[in-house]
């Protein structure tokens, strides 16, 4: 590119208006083939020219390509020549905007050196009257100073006053928040680095002049400056030099007086950044003034926010004073705390309990003034706890010590404390007072809650307390531990002990473990001694939380399995037929009391292990051998078979049910080669009749003879499929197998499943079992898979000849396979439902059959919370779940189009089964025929049905932002929908029609509506939606009533507003 | 922020709530005390629903939470309310309030609070009495006959400042006795419901 | 014993409706709600019968014939007819008081009468057809707080409404709907609940929440004035019934282990009702219980006399409507309507008023099933017609009953 090119570019440019710089002159520039002074030459005629216009035109171009080109090219030379142009261009107003711009990029260029800073500094405070320009402008000025500033610092600190004279006149009167964001980070810097004690009146002016800062930033302010970033940044300026202090102190006490609400939470703040900076001398002199001003705040404000600045500005004052251990607390510290003692006359008053406050404040503050605030507060505390005005108020005495406490730990107990007890010694004299204090609360009836909370504190805090008397708390915490009745004391208690057992865990396990096992009886207490049991749940309850903690797991483990025994041989007479649990009488025997009480023992020890392995403690692979086993024998023990009604303990279904979680839960954490063995061991019991190889002791296999699951084999022994089952699903895909072909045992298992379960309480694990083993053992089973579900589906599902119950259970095994398979994403699956969806045509022919397949599809979206859980374990691949959605949804809606009248029912039944199955997000998309397939659902008749129908619509109004034409379908048909919502959730007669789910779920979604829908829709309605939830009042079952009392407090709030 | 006019009790003790919804004393039958309500996951099948009667314990768990309104606390926390002294027989409930102090002119602004609350949240089956405890209140009878004319009742709820004012107790009924979740709004603007002037429909 | 049968549930209001009144001349009911409107039913009555009818009786058919969406902005409180049927007074929480008259009544007058129109359907509600467009012609400002209760004065001359101001005005009716104001009567303490003209002459009872009961006229040597304030006396006395209706039932039973402490001020009077001679005047109380006071003389300012007082409902008396014939009916806050029958015990006549006895010959719980039974109207249309009796309550539901024999 030549000049000449240079000069064409440039003419043809400003002559035509077009101010972009083009690529291929930046390019030159940029490779060096041209260099800007020839640019400057070519642009000359305009940037001198007489026309205002022209000369701006010249000038912006000009800019435009300095902003653009890439900064190193701009040698030193063409930046003096540039900025001096500039400087020069400061006075013309039109042209600021580009210069100021232009003169931010050179004032960053290396090349930019201090003299040119200074010059420019001088140019813009000379030459630019601020007041004159709309923020854009003044904050593009601020920008260079800001520049300036941040890369030449010395040079204008040189400048000594004059630079900080013309500082304070350039930004003298800002408004604008941005501009005051930057302006106080500058302020802040200058504060720090320069000398500004000759000028700080004039600082003072510039930065004070805002506070306490009360901006309320404008509806929807694109720049998003809150009113919290400017008292911030504010803060940070005014807090940033200690010459402020002379006249900063007088205004902040001026403003206790003034300020209320934020502003004085702002003050409070501001008082607790500013002090440390202003220093011990200048606080010293006002310190009492300020601690009148913070004091009636704590005492006396309602607002809990400000109260808590309050207590920071304390202590900040308190530390600036008494920094070290060597200031004597005399003085201030003497008054404050005096004058809170004087405050804890009534201890019962609010102000007692601020009073306490501000004391943890002082003691938090200063190693000097927080010893001796102790040394006077304790005394008077211990005096009024012995000798109480009246005796209601020892609580609060008691809960002020406790809160002095923690005061005192939070300063010597935090992990790298500056501070140590051993150096103060602030609490050693009254080391005994203060543990016998703690032992009479945790032994006085409404003490017990204070003490346990200083207790916790006083055994953090290090060096301060010995073994001796940590036995000595520990036996007053057992106490209250066994006998308190109130829950929170006993939970506080706990947490005490484990916090002591960090420490010293063999006091708590030698005194604490043995007095709560202890008060585990033999035998379950009967119905109607409710103290017994009332005593055995909360120490079970207690060493739930306990024994979490590895050094007593063990302990537990044992004691609980060694009960479990001694109540296995309990006598065994049995009040009414096999399903013990089932009867639904009131009739209770000591046989189920202490089924009762051995599924809470059981429900302790698996809640121990499930937390366990939620916080990841290794440990918890080796307790399997220790603890399934045993529990094992004693169910199989259970199961054999007996002479006469006996109805041993363990064949109670809850507890089979539990034992089964627990085995399940526990085999996951073992390793592969010991999950083989399981399965082995499994094997041989349940397909051998070995059944001995489960048991831990011999003798409990006795008297059964072959497998469990064999033809008529008694329904007490087929119960226990539960521990096969469970032990079958948490296997690991690769664990090795054990049986010679995997299809073989897979059909022998639905074979089971369908001909042999004694009832659907066998039949569910059965079908879990199926699930699990399809989609751990996909690959094993492979094409024999396709063959299998045939037969299922062709010789026992849609068999006519079969009675109905059998055909149905084929159909949830088919659906339970499926499962299994989908999750996968397996095509055998797919290929699968079709069949499914075929028979849905049939429900003239074979209505009960069909309605019942219609509802199978809820096999594929469980709802149950256990189920859910179960299936996390699953082997799964992405987005199974909406793949599966998207094969059936089309096909099923098609299917209602075809139907005509009731065979069309099915469909939307399949459909509302498989609601569940995917989040709103998905249906969205087809919104409009979704959404009326719902609605329609709501009118279904099984319960279930219209719950996954309401759960739906939750979801749809629980999507954030949805589209504006969803959002108009919504408002479109808010009617309807309002309507059918409070059918389902009144309960009328039959209660088979409803169901207490189905009922408060609709009410939840009921309750939503006001938010989604606006109130002029339904204006006409909320007189009637209120009267008719007056009945939704009064259902039977308090779950509901609680939802229908929020939900119409919502509507009686629906457009009130308005 | 702070009330037009002067708190009437400035600094009233506040005492903790107790743990949410203690239902323990509720009858229960022979097996419901055994299993007890942790463990409906292993019920076999979900039993037919038995009636839960609304007792005492329900009600005051309707109550606890109204935020007074002079303080940011709960009638629960000042004992305005208490459990023992709600009474429930047949369709009727009956109600003892105690004011913080015997001159309290906001006792018929809370006894209005219960009394829409209740309304709002009791099958209508029920009729509500609601009675100051006697010898906490200078004018006692006075308030307990306004508080039991369901004309001025039905009167005061037409009146938007006053029905904004109960609203604003109301608002926080629905936490019974559970800790605020929205701890934080209620630090931004500080204090209180404000109640300005007298009650509008005090005769 | 004669019974009180449920003759039709009309469709009710949205929210609690407060009182039922019969037009005097032509068929029709008109009721008043929280939900601000006025509904109107028409109903053919071809039953002329001046003793009881029997159950087996044709029934009369009620059929809404509008719902007026009135400008009020708050609770109507109150509705009152005028005695030739053309207009309706409302009074409102809104503390106005509206004038209503039929648009175009060019239907022919009589023998439109008592001819029932077939219905359509107008928002999902049975209307009848044609008519009952109603309009406001005026609304009467003046009160400061909430009207409780309007009623014209029996040769419909007068206008009188009260507030919870504790006033009571008196309007004088003119030509096309323009009311003035004659008369402030501010001598209640408290506010007023309840205005009830003599059946003949221009005497006013009002009733008020201060327990008393004033009465006024228009005193020839000077204004409108109070002549005798009437403060309830008397013990309540039991009344003996057989009714089973009225022993307690096994809930009421329940509720008296609450002993609920009675309110301990003076009980607000909630409702009056004159005697259809105008020699006796009824009142209900807040306790429950209903007193008879005798006029002492034949003067418009002859003074009054408590002469008894019954237990009557478990709670407030909310409502009393006197028939010929003596019956009187009762409502309240006990969900029951009781009809009581009232006899002169003859004693010689004279200026005052024999005494009187009364008894409940009739009664319905629940009538509104939980709810409170806000008021009730007897048809007084061309004396000893239909024994029909309205009731509203506050689950918005209007009733009309029949005392029929047993």
């Amino acid at each position: 590119m030549t000049s000449q090119d240079v000069d064409r570019i440039c003419r043809t440019h400003v002559s035509t208006g077009d101010l972009d710089p083009p690529a291929d002159l930046l390019l030159a520039l940029n490779d060096g083939s041209i260099i800007l002074s020839s640019v400057v030459k070519a642009l000359g005629e305009f940037l001198t020219s007489e026309e205002n216009a022209v000369r701006l035109k010249g000038l912006t171009f000009l800019s435009n390509i300095v902003k653009q080109m890439s900064p190193g090219k701009i040698n030193r030379a063409a930046t003096q020549t540039l900025t001096n142009f500039y400087t020069s261009k400061l006075d013309e107003f039109d042209a600021l905007v580009p210069t100021l711009e232009t003169l931010i990029v050179l004032s960053k260029l290396p090349t930019f050196d201090d003299e040119t800073a200074i010059t420019v500094y001088k140019a813009i405070s000379e030459q630019l009257n601020m007041k004159a320009y709309v923020q854009a402008v003044r904050h593009a000025v601020y920008s260079v100073l800001d520049s300036l500033i941040a890369l030449h610092r010395k040079a204008l600190k040189n400048l000594g006053a004059e630079f900080l004279e013309n500082y304070v006149k350039l930004v003298d009167g800002e408004k604008d928040p941005r501009n005051l964001m930057m302006l106080f980070a500058m302020d802040r810097v200058i504060l720090l680095e320069f000398d500004v004690e000759p000028m700080i009146e004039e600082f003072f002016d510039i930065t004070f002049c805002y506070f306490p800062i009360s901006f309320r930033p404008p509806p929807n302010d694109p720049y998003g400056i809150t009113a919290d970033d400017l008292k911030l940044s504010l803060r940070r300026c005014i807090s940033a030099s200690p010459h402020f202090a002379k006249m900063a102190i007088p205004l902040f006490l001026e403003k206790f007086s003034t300020s209320t609400g934020p502003t004085m939470k702002d003050l409070m703040l501001s008082i607790a950044a500013c002090l440390p900076t202003y220093g011990a001398a200048a606080v010293q002199q006002r310190g009492n003034e300020l601690w009148e001003g913070i004091k009636v705040e704590v005492l006396y404000s309602s607002d809990t926010s400000i109260e808590a600045a309050g207590y920071q500005a304390l202590e900040a004052l308190i530390a600036t004073i008494y920094p070290t251990a060597q200031d004597v607390p005399s003085g201030l510290a003497q008054d404050v705390i005096k004058q809170c003692i004087e405050f804890m006359e009534d201890p019962e008053k609010s102000q007692a309990i601020a009073a306490v406050k501000a004391l943890a404040a002082v003691v938090r503050a200063s190693p000097s003034a927080g010893p001796y605030a102790l040394s006077q507060v304790l005394p008077y505390l211990f005096t009024k706890f012995n000798r109480p005005a009246v005796p209601s108020s020892r609580g609060s005495i008691l809960a002020a010590i406790s809160s002095l406490l923690a005061a005192a730990r939070s300063v010597y107990g935090a992990p790298k404390a500056k501070r140590h007890q051993s150096d103060e010694r602030s609490l050693s004299p009254f080391r005994e007072t203060l543990v016998d204090v703690l032992r009479e609360g945790l032994r006085t009836e409404d003490l017990k809650l204070p003490a346990a909370k200083g207790t916790v504190s006083l055994v953090e805090i290090p060096g301060l307390i010995g073994r001796s008397e940590v036995e000595d708390l520990v036996r007053s915490l057992n106490d209250a531990l066994l006998n308190d009745r109130d829950e929170q004391v006993r939970s506080s208690v706990v947490q005490s002990l484990l916090s002591i057992s960090n420490s010293y865990s063999d006091i708590v396990e030698s005194t604490t473990l043995p007095l709560l096992f202890h008060n585990l009886p033999d035998r379950a207490p009967s119905t109607s001694d409710s103290d017994t049991r009332d005593r055995y749940r909360r120490t079970l309850k207690s060493l739930t939380r306990l024994c979490v903690s590895p050094s007593f797991s063990e302990t537990l483990f044992i004691r609980i399995l060694t009960k479990l025994e001694l109540l296995s041989t309990a006598p065994m007479i049995e009040n009414s037929d096999g399903d013990d649990v089932m009867n639904g009488e009131d009739g209770v025997d000591e046989r189920e009391c202490n089924v009762a009480y051995s599924f809470e023992l059981l429900m302790c020890l698996v809640e121990v292990v499930e937390e366990k392995i939620a916080s990841k403690h290794a440990e918890i692979a080796k307790y399997f051998d220790k603890i399934i086993p045993r529990l094992h024998g004693l169910l199989v023990g259970a199961a054999a078979p007996r002479i006469g009604l006996s109805q041993p303990l363990f064949r109670n279904r809850r507890i089979l049910s539990l034992v089964a979680d627990l085995t399940e839960t526990l085999t996951r954490e073992l390793s592969i080669e010991r999950q083989s063995k399981q399965f082995l061991d499994f094997y041989s019991a349940f397909e051998k009749g070995q059944i001995v190889t489960i048991c831990h002791d011999p003798t409990q296999a006795r008297g059964l003879n072959g497998s469990p699951l064999r033809h008529g084999a008694a329904s007490a022994e087929g119960d226990l499929i539960a521990l096969y089952a469970s032990t079958v699903c948490s296997l690991k895909a690769d664990a090795a197998a054990p049986y010679p072909s995997a299809d073989a045992f897979f059909s022998s298992k639905i074979h089971w499943a369908v001909h042999e379960a004694n009832n659907n309480w066998q039949l569910r694990f059965a079908l879990w079992m199926i699930t699990f083993f399809v989609n751990k053992r996909e690959k094993e089973l492979g094409d024999s898979l396709d063959s299998i579900l045939e037969a299922v589906w062709v010789k026992e599902v849609v068999e006519t000849s079969l009675p109905l119950e059998t055909r149905c259970r084929a159909l949830s095994v088919y659906l339970h396979t499926i499962k299994g398979l989908v999750v996968l994403r397996s095509s055998v699956a797919y290929a699968a439902l079709e069949r499914v969806i075929d028979v849905l045509k049939l429900s003239s022919f074979d209505p009960a059959f069909v309605n019942e397949a219609a509802a199978s599809f809820g096999i594929l979206s469980s709802t149950e919370s256990r189920d859910k859980s179960r299936e996390k374990h699953l082997s799964t691949k992405l987005l199974h779940a909406q793949k599966l959605w998207n094969y059936l949804l089309p096909r099923l809606i098609e299917g209602d189009q075809d139907a005509k009248g009731r065979d069309r029912l099915p469909y939307l039944v399949a459909i509302s089964s498989l609601l569940p199955l995917v989040p709103a997000s998905l249906y969205l998309s087809d919104f409009p025929r979704i959404f009326s397939l719902i609605l329609r659902s709501l009118q279904l008749s099984e319960p279930r049905q219209r719950t996954n129908a309401v759960s739906a619509l939750i979801a749809i109004l629980e999507t954030p932002n949805h589209s504006t034409a969803v959002d108009q379908i919504l408002h479109e048909r808010a009617g309807d929908m309002v309507t059918s919502l409070l059918q389902c959730s009144i309960r009328d007669g039959e209660s088979s029609k409803s169901s207490g789910i189905l009922r408060s779920t609709a009410l939840r979604c009921l309750a939503m509506i006001p938010d989604v829908i606006r109130f002029d829709i339904l204006r006409s309605q909320k007189a009637v939606v209120i009267r008719d939830l007056g009945r939704t009042l009064d259902d039977p079952v308090r779950a509901v009533r609680k939802e229908a009392v929020e939900c119409r407090a919502k509507w009686f709030r629906y457009g009130a507003g308005a | 922020m702070s009330s037009s006019r002067p708190l009437d009790n400035v600094n009233p003790t506040i005492f903790a709530p107790t743990s949410a919804s203690s239902s323990s004393r509720r009858p229960k039958n022979a097996r419901a005390l055994l299993w007890n309500d942790a463990l409906d996951n292993y019920e076999l099948d979900s039993s037919e629903e038995e009636r839960e009667e609304i007792d005492s314990q329900e009600i005051f768990d309707l109550l606890r939470s109204i935020t007074d309104p002079e303080h940011p606390v709960s009638l629960e926390q000042l004992r305005v309310v208490n459990p023992e002294d709600i009474h429930v027989a047949g369709n009727r409930v009956l109600v003892w309030l105690t004011p913080t102090i015997p001159h309290c002119s906001m006792s018929t602004l809370i006894g209005l609070s219960l009394r829409v609350r209740l309304l709002r949240a009791l099958p209508p089956r029920f009729r509500v009495d609601i009675r100051i405890k006697p010898g906490t209140h200078q004018s006692e009878h006075a308030v307990n006959k306004q508080l039991n004319d369901k004309e001025r009742v039905q009167a005061a709820l037409e009146n938007q400042h006053l029905l904004q004012v109960v609203e604003g107790c109301l608002a926080t009924a629905s936490q019974r006795g559970m800790p605020s979740l929205e701890v934080k709004a209620e630090e931004e603007q500080g204090s209180k419901p404000a109640a300005r002037g007298t009650m509008p429909w005090v005769a | 014993m004669p019974l009180l049968e449920l003759v039709q549930e009309l469709p009710g209001h949205s929210e609690p409706a407060w009182q039922v009144a019969f037009n005097p001349s032509r068929p029709l009911l008109a009721s008043c709600s929280t939900d601000k409107t006025v509904r109107l039913y028409s109903f053919d009555d071809r039953s002329f019968s001046d003793s009881l009818p029997a159950s087996d009786d044709p029934k009369p058919t009620f059929s809404l014939l509008s719902a007026i969406e009135t400008e009020h902005k708050r609770t109507i409180r109150s509705v009152a007819w005028g005695p030739d049927g053309r207009t309706l007074a409302t009074g409102s929480f809104d503390s106005s008081v509206g004038i209503w008259e039929e648009v175009d009544s060019d239907a022919p007058e009589d023998d439109s009468e008592g001819v029932f129109k077939p219905s359509t359907e107008i928002g999902g509600e049975k209307v009848v057809s044609g008519a009952g467009e109603w309009e406001c012609v005026t609304t009467l400002e003046g009160h400061e707080s909430e009207c409780k209760s309007v009623a014209f004065s029996s040769d419909g001359a007068l206008l009188a409404s009260c507030s919870r101001d504790k006033s009571v005005w008196v309007w004088e009716v003119q030509p096309d709907a323009d009311f003035e104001c004659i008369a402030v009567m501010m001598e209640h303490t408290q506010d007023v609940k309840c205005l009830a003209w003599h059946p003949k002459e221009e005497v006013l009872a009002s009733a008020s929440y201060d327990s008393h009961i004033h009465l006024m006229f228009d005193d020839p040597d000077g204004d409108w004035c109070i002549f005798q304030k009437l403060h309830p006396k008397l013990p309540s006395a039991r009344t003996q019934s057989s009714l089973p209706e009225l022993s307690p039932t096994a809930d009421e039973k329940a509720i008296e282990s609450l002993n609920i402490p009675p309110l301990e001020e003076d009980e607000t009077v909630w409702c009056l009702a004159w005697s259809p001679c105008g020699r006796y005047l009824a009142s209900g109380g807040d306790r429950g219980g209903i007193r008879i006071w005798r006029r002492k003389g034949n003067q418009p300012d002859s003074l009054f006399e408590e002469i008894l007082h019954t237990a009557a409902h478990s709670r407030s008396v909310f409502s009393l409507s006197w028939r010929k014939g003596g019956y009187l009916a009762s409502a309240g806050g006990d969900g029951k309507i009781i009809v009581w029958k009232t006899d002169v015990i003859e004693d010689g006549d004279g200026p005052v008023a024999p005494r009187l006895s009364m008894n409940p010959v009739a009664a319905v719980r629940e009538a509104h099933s939980v709810d409170d039974v806000n008021s009730l109207s007897w048809c007084s249309r061309e004396e000893g017609r239909g024994f029909l009796l309205a009731s509203c309550g506050d689950d918005g539901g209007v009733k009309v009953w029949r005392l029929v024999r047993d």
